[in-house]
């Protein structure tokens, strides 16, 4: 297949003004429109992005940096996935852009329902953790273990403090299982939506209590901080990230108005 | 994507693979050593023994590490293994959230 | 507290997300949705291995093709009634309380109908009762020969007659007969009963309050022989309701528009704040909880 094709960089609404920088290794951008909506793209002449990881790292900054550029510009924006490329149909003589428009037509009420639900939002992602070693320190079991391996041979010291480690950890864990449904109701509370992701940061000797990327009215991104602040404030030992804020990336699929989400009406 | 094999990389490799594999083995004992402790079934004399004999074992992973200069790769490889295992774990656990995943990737 | 944007600290993040989250076009319409060229490929595939197959039901398939092997492996040399299944087996001994005392290893299992012990090789069936016969079943604490403390069972008979037995996991096997055979847990050993089954459990939505207004979310909710209720959605990584019996106050039901075809809402006012629960089995429900001994004093039913 020799022919264009067109890299995708996010979704905007149709009267959104042109893109200003460029994309991934400085390709000029333009635009595929339709009535309701318009894609991002630069004109791309080989396969999907790979290479070591270094290059990848680098091409995903570049691609999340014009997202956020729509994003600061347009009212709206969709982040559509790294290397997602569509092309030309050799079979319907239609040409990449041809393809590309057709799909934003027929997906056009749905795309421009899900802009409209995520204009003036923001992602902001919580991750609430609990050192294993501090939180536990005055758990009676954990300081009956650990005054024991003062007096014993190294050998038996070596098991006891794989056993504190473990007792450590489940007294850390249970202690989260409690702060969880409360920690989760008060952000709720400052959020339009939460959904709990498994974190890519995960330090040996934590737990996690609460990984959450949270859609946030984009005015009040400091409730969600002060709420965060006096959750700190509560629990010193608690280890709080606080990341943001993004285009709502993790919010793109949510489904407007589908039954197993429907608001209450009653509240 | 070329994929450039000679002897040293091979060794590299294999090296790696066998030390973290020992590594997660170790881990599996101490697990079961810890639990028969907790059971009681174990003498102080035993549990010494079966300690000191880990702290020999720490010891001579330590030294074939540090004399191969694979220290960073088995940390790695044995960190890749955990989040597998995490996510598999995961998957059998949460069926529903992966099968949930999987439509949004496949619409 | 402010969010932080520095590339240094949200880098990995950022990638997960990006590689991860987004819009995904339709299929025929892109060369590739590439997979994340980050970490192993391979380990990946096999990982999507393992989704399909649970998708599919083949792991359900093996999951039923093992159960149905060791089933008959069993029943080989221990004759099983019609209907009649294993519940639960585990390493265990019976206490031969005749001219000849001494506890006897084998293996105690649990069927639908039955308690046996039986040792296979040279196989033998040690004792057995029918769960109807069983009158009691207590957790005592025996020093042992050896002088280390040991947990073991006293099971009593319709007739009289008591007998000890020691499981490899005493407190377990002593749940599922008491779940199977209804035997009410003792009052005094309140370890017993968090290690005993739920009382019920099953899915039911949940509406969570988010900043403007609540959603509707399906999960599951489990009330634990203690009644402790908590309620957990597939999409959390941990439960997002926890009810200890003493925070409850009161349980009523309410006509409110929920997801379910019933018309009424459980609404369970608690020491930190109102619940709103939906399930299509609400009566089930209703019951379990009023049922619990610390909550039935204070229940006003509403309807």
């Amino acid at each position: 297949m020799t022919a264009q094709t067109l890299y995708v960089y996010a979704i905007v609404p149709a009267d959104s003004p042109a893109p200003t920088g460029t994309g991934i290794d400085g390709a000029p951008l333009h635009t595929v429109n339709s009535a309701q909506v318009s894609a991002v793209v630069h004109t791309h002449h080989s396969g999907p992005y790979e290479g070591p990881d270094e290059d990848v790292k680098r091409w995903v900054l570049e691609h999340s940096d014009v997202i956020e550029d729509c994003w600061s510009h347009a009212s709206s924006v969709l982040p559509v996935s790294f290397n997602v490329i569509a092309r030309g149909s050799d079979d319907a003589g239609a040409t990449a852009a041809d393809q590309l428009k057709s799909w934003l037509d027929d997906a056009g009420d749905d795309l421009s329902q899900r802009l409209a639900d995520l204009a003036g939002t923001s992602e902001l992602r919580v991750e609430i953790t609990l050192s294993t070693e501090e939180f536990p320190q005055h758990d009676p079991t954990v300081t009956q273990l650990t005054a024991d391996l003062e007096e014993k041979p190294p050998g038996v010291r070596r098991l006891l403090e794989k056993r504190l480690q473990k007792v450590q950890k489940q007294v850390t864990d249970a202690a989260a299982d409690q702060l969880y449904p409360e920690y989760r109701a008060r952000l709720a509370a400052q959020c339009l939506q939460l959904q709990d992701y498994a974190s890519a940061h995960r330090p040996a000797g934590t737990v996690s209590v609460l990984s959450a990327a949270c859609l946030v009215d984009s005015a009040h991104i400091s409730r969600l901080g002060a709420e965060l602040t006096s959750i700190q404030e509560e629990t010193p030992s608690a280890h709080i990230r606080f990341l943001g804020p993004w285009p709502p990336y993790s919010f793109v699929d949510i489904d407007a108005g589908v039954t197993s989400e429907s608001r209450d009406g009653a509240a | 994507m070329a994929l450039e094999v000679n002897e040293e990389s091979l060794k590299h490799g294999v090296l790696t693979l066998v030390v973290t594999l020992v590594e997660v083995i170790q881990e599996a004992l101490e697990t079961q050593a810890v639990r028969r402790m907790e059971g009681g079934d174990l003498t102080e004399e035993e549990q010494n023994r079966l300690g000191e004999a880990l702290l020999e074992l720490d010891e001579a992973m330590e030294q074939i590490k540090a004399d191969h200069g694979i220290t960073e790769s088995v940390t790695d490889l044995h960190r890749g293994l955990d989040e597998v295992v995490d996510e598999v774990v995961d998957k059998l656990i949460n069926p529903q959230r992966w099968a949930q995943d999987a439509r949004k990737e496949s619409p | 507290m402010q969010p932080t944007r520095d590339p240094g600290a949200t880098l990995p993040d950022l990638l997960e997300v990006l590689l991860n989250k987004g819009v995904h076009l339709n299929l025929d319409l892109i060369i590739s949705v590439a997979d994340v060229p980050l970490i192993g490929v391979n380990l990946r595939a096999t990982i999507a291995g393992i989704e399909t197959m649970i998708e599919y039901g083949m792991m359900r398939q093996w999951d039923e093709q093992t159960r149905a092997w060791v089933q008959r492996s069993l029943t080989r040399e221990l004759p099983m009634a019609q209907g009649e299944e294993v519940v639960a087996a585990m390493a265990a001994s019976y206490y031969q309380d005749d001219f000849y005392r001494t506890w006897r290893p084998g293996r105690a299992y649990l069927t639908t109908k039955r308690l046996i012990l039986h040792r296979r090789d040279p196989a033998e069936t040690l004792w057995q009762a029918d769960l109807d016969s069983i009158t009691a079943a207590e957790q005592y604490t025996e020093s042992s020969v050896g002088g280390a403390d040991r947990a073991r069972l006293k099971i009593t008979l319709q007739d009289g007659s008591e007998t000890r037995i020691s499981a490899l996991d005493a407190e377990h096997l002593l749940s599922l007969i008491r779940k199977q055979r209804d035997l009410p847990a003792p009052s005094s050993s309140p370890s017993d009963a968090g290690q005993a089954g739920p009382k019920i459990s099953g899915s039911m939505w949940y509406l969570e309050t988010f900043a403007q207004g609540g959603t509707w979310r399906g999960g599951r909710a489990t009330l634990t022989q203690d009644g402790l209720l908590t309620w957990k959605s597939p999409m959390d990584n941990r439960a997002s309701l926890r009810i200890e019996p003493d925070q409850l106050t009161s349980i009523s039901a309410e006509e409110r528009s929920n997801p379910t075809n019933h018309s009424k809402v459980l609404l369970l006012e608690t020491t930190s704040g109102t619940v709103q629960l939906a399930s299509p089995d609400l009566s089930h429900w209703v019951e379990a909880l009023e049922d619990h001994p610390s909550t039935a004093k204070e229940v006003s039913r509403g309807t």
